[in-house]
């Protein structure tokens, strides 16, 4: 489990350490704060910008027919899980962790695979989609309209 | 500087669970974004109930919560992966692939094959 120091909030934390600092100390921890709010601003405006739909996330694992993708869908699973991971092992041990290659490994499956499905949707005539798995069937009809065509 | 750490953390924890609840709200406001997970195309259009993703599903499924649960016994250092588990997803993800192939280029899923279009494309 993550451990904190807990009790005294972050205001407290701040005097705490403000107090144990010196000038040059009490310099340098005030920028760190003042960056910790300002990137913690920033994640704010993200937030509530996807809440809005500013940031349109509806679609995320949707392709332009309506469809999800299991691909998108797998790397989202992946990326919270890896971000989750990293965030824990950042909190425990308090400095930024070595990833494993078994991780990388695991992204590197999830992120090849999704390559790999565009590159079988680009053997159909039409050419190469970038838009998702379920475009390969109207790519294929444009094809073959385009095939009678001629 | 504990302090400044101690923020860090629970800021990163805060704007990753928020991250978290505002997607799922999302999902579960607007339209289903599930729709056709588990369904496959085929070249001439028509979908199809895909074994494929079932498995693949599973399979992700299984083993994110397996990590997860992991993870939250780990002290201190990345729960151990085991090379098993890689090969597993990796066989899981190329049957996924295969089936996607064979339905694209073959007009048909790999389990229930059906009469192909006569003006598919033969590659």
């Amino acid at each position: 489990m993550i451990r904190m120091t807990t009790g005294n909030g972050p205001l407290g934390a701040f005097l705490a350490d403000a107090a144990a600092s010196s000038t040059a100390g009490t310099l340098a921890l005030i920028a760190g704060y003042v960056m910790l709010i300002l990137v913690g601003f920033f994640g704010l405006i993200i937030l509530v910008q996807m809440a809005r739909g500013k940031i349109d996330i509806t679609e995320i694992i949707e392709e332009l027919d309506g469809g999800a993708s299991m691909s998108r869908f797998q790397l989202l699973v992946f990326t919270f899980v890896v971000a989750l991971s990293l965030v824990m092992m950042i909190a425990t041990t308090g400095r930024l962790p070595e990833l494993p290659a078994g991780l990388l490994a695991l992204l590197g499956i999830s992120g090849s695979t999704y390559a790999v499905s565009k590159g079988i949707q680009a053997t159909l005539p039409g050419g190469a989609s970038d838009q998702g798995e379920s475009d390969a069937s109207h790519a294929n009809e444009a094809g073959k309209k385009s095939a009678g065509g001629r | 500087m504990r302090g400044l750490a101690t923020v860090a953390r629970w800021e990163a924890l805060v704007f990753l669970a928020g991250c978290f609840v505002v997607l799922a709200w999302k999902f579960m406001r607007g339209r289903n974004p599930f729709h056709q997970l588990l369904s496959g195309d085929r070249a001439d259009g028509t979908v199809y109930l895909s074994s494929g993703r079932i498995q693949l599903l599973l399979v992700t499924t299984v083993f994110s919560v397996q990590y997860v649960r992991q993870l939250f016994h780990a002290t201190g250092v990345f729960p151990h992966l085991w090379a098993g588990y890689l090969w597993a997803l990796a066989g899981s993800q190329a049957l996924y692939l295969l089936g996607k192939t064979h339905a694209i280029i073959f007009n048909s899923s790999i389990f229930h094959r059906t009469k192909g279009d006569p003006e598919r494309r033969d590659s």
